[in-house]
């Protein structure tokens, strides 16, 4: 059985200690710190390295989605030091990347996540296949939502898996609209998602970003255990300090 | 794509023929492609595809062909497709490149992906839906068509997986798309029963032609439907991406059966023939492959030839069989269909099996 957990982007945008509240309350297994906004990596990384990622089975960090590629040595810096310090999960988008061999020293830490229509790179199996390429001991950050959203059949979701199922390091869940918006499951992403949610090895935990009412949070994590499963015992405990 | 690369021209070599007039249609349709790109442009909205069917799609185009078009929407309905619509018709006239297609028929208009992707069979399955749909798979190409999420690729993948997610299959059991293979059937002979309606409607006026059509070109599309029908049976490790090999999977057979058959569909009606003759699997006879490919290649060479054309356009059904070359396309029909018979019904070959079992009753 696997753990659930949620983003912090998602439950409380640019608020991690009220998203961290809110997921304390659930008693989940997993998290993933959200940097998405450039301007937000620096005071989290902050936070974590002087707090700690809390005693969650498994903790991610979102990087930035966008940044300058004069500003990508200092963003790896800063990672670098989670991963030192934490041995946390690292997730980037493959089109940030400018110089690969910079990443490359996060070997299995490091996930790259496939992406919507929107972008250039790392939508399907075969742009997947050049990134890890480039970065061969990257893992897969399996976002079912965006893969979902470049193919409404799960056609390219099953090819994705079934070239990189022993990459993933963790699911990224969520509905995906046309306009790339994450929102909660529909019945129709819900049942897309069943398709393949049997291919997902049992061990790899989901993060959900469905941006959802906080009264609906607890609805959002017990649909997604009826989707992909879900951990009996979360043992979590909360991160101390807050 | 360079004739020397094609399948065809392996063809060509694996029988030792020369197939002149297929070669000609093939560079013809490479040429027309590059003038249609020019005359659509990139700038189509994200949820639009430009979709060439017909001959273009087939690389089968001759001086007479039309250019059966139409604009696949897989998106959010928004007024301006219209206009999108109306601007590429005027400027597709304008060129003065391209021959309109017929207007009674089922192009030159804005297509929409629900009707093709949910509407299979029912009341709501009109035969122009029908039509569209099935010749997205079977006979399509997209000015656009090395983007890898284009809006036609999307829609191909939506129809397949809902011919292979609504498969009655019992697990464990052998996985046949027997949906699938029921609506390619359906439209060959809707085509058939059409042709005998355009005859009762319009009489004499391009019937040999009609007739020339539904011999050779339209009788090709059911076979190469066949073949994508009987893809993952005849093909379980597919080799049309050689740096991932698709290959069947019977814990996900239409999850597996829509990536399959999407990358087959990416073929020419021709090229799944030639394929399918070169893969020792099928079990093809290649004198038989060789009758068939040489018949085609005459019967492309007939619709080249203005002269023909244009007699065959003005005979009567009862000047037709007084008239040598009505009489010798007929007899090359015969040739044609007699190996499409040989290929398709050999029961010892295993495309003649798969045939016999699934494609009659």
């Amino acid at each position: 059985m696997r753990d659930i957990g949620f983003s912090t982007g998602a439950l409380a945008k640019s608020d991690v200690r009220k998203a961290l509240r809110l997921s304390c309350g659930l008693g989940t297994g997993a998290v993933e710190y959200s940097a998405l906004r450039f301007e937000e990596l620096s005071p989290l990384v902050e936070f974590l390295l002087k707090e700690g990622p809390g005693d969650y089975r498994y903790s991610s960090f979102h990087a930035p989605s966008q940044f300058k590629p004069e500003d990508e040595k200092a963003v790896v810096e800063l990672l670098w030091k989670l991963i030192d310090r934490h041995a946390m999960h690292i997730v980037v988008h493959p089109d940030v990347i400018s110089d690969h061999g910079l990443w490359r020293k996060f070997g299995t830490r490091l996930c790259v996540e496939n992406m919507d229509h929107r972008k250039p790179v790392g939508r399907t199996a075969d742009e997947l296949e050049e990134v890890f390429e480039k970065l061969p001991e990257a893992r897969l950050c399996f976002d079912i939502g965006h893969a979902h959203e470049i193919d409404r059949s799960m056609s390219r979701a099953y090819e994705i898996l079934k070239r990189f199922r022993n990459r993933i390091a963790h699911i990224h869940a969520s509905e995906v609209s046309d306009e790339c918006a994450h929102r909660a499951f529909s019945p129709a992403s819900a049942a897309a998602f069943r398709k393949v949610a049997g291919m997902i090895p049992d061990n790899v935990p989901v993060i959900l970003e469905t941006v959802t009412p906080d009264e609906k949070i607890g609805t959002q994590m017990e649909e997604a255990g009826a989707i992909f499963g879900q951990s009996k015992d979360s043992g979590h405990r909360p991160v101390s300090g807050r | 794509m360079p004739w020397s690369d094609s399948l065809l021209r392996k063809v060509e070599l694996n029988l030792g023929v020369q197939l002149p007039n297929i070669e000609q249609a093939f560079v013809r349709s490479e040429e027309a492609m590059d003038q249609l790109r020019e005359v659509v442009g990139t700038a189509l909205p994200d949820e639009v595809s430009f979709v060439a069917f017909g001959s273009l799609a087939r690389k089968e185009y001759t001086s007479g062909s039309d250019l059966d078009w139409a604009l696949v929407i897989d998106g959010r309905a928004d007024s301006s497709h219209r206009e999108l619509e109306l601007d590429l018709k005027r400027r597709l006239t304008d060129c003065g490149k391209f021959k309109d297609p017929n207007p009674a028929g089922a192009f030159g208009a804005l297509v929409f992906s629900h009707e093709l992707i949910h509407c299979i069979g029912g009341a709501g399955d009109t035969n122009a839906n029908l039509t569209r749909r099935m010749l997205l798979l079977l006979e399509s190409t997209d000015t656009n068509h090395l983007l890898p999420l284009a809006p036609r690729q999307r829609v191909m993948r939506g129809i397949l997986e809902r011919y292979f997610e609504e498969e009655a299959h019992f697990p464990g059991k052998p996985f046949f798309p027997r949906f699938f293979l029921n609506d390619v059937v359906r439209l060959w002979r809707t085509i058939a029963v059409d042709y005998a309606a355009k005859n009762a409607e319009r009489g004499h006026e391009k019937w040999a032609l009609r007739n020339a059509k539904l011999r050779f070109s339209r009788k090709l599309l059911f076979a190469a439907g066949l073949l994508l029908a009987f893809e993952t049976s005849l093909f379980p490790d597919s080799e049309l991406i050689a740096s991932a090999p698709s290959t069947f999977d019977p814990d996900h057979p239409a999850l597996s059966s829509t990536e399959h058959c999407y990358r087959a569909a990416q073929l020419t009606p021709l090229d799944l023939i030639a394929r399918a003759s070169m893969s020792p699997a099928t079990g093809m006879d290649s004198q038989q492959v060789r009758r068939l490919f040489e018949a085609y290649d005459v019967f492309l060479g007939i619709l080249d030839s203005e002269g023909i054309r244009v007699k065959l356009a003005k005979l009567s059904y009862e000047e037709a069989i007084r008239e040598k070359v009505f009489e010798n396309m007929r007899e090359v029909g015969h040739q044609f269909q007699d190996a499409l018979n040989s290929l398709f019904m050999n029961p010892d070959s295993e495309l003649g099996k798969l045939t016999l079992k699934y494609a009659i009753f």
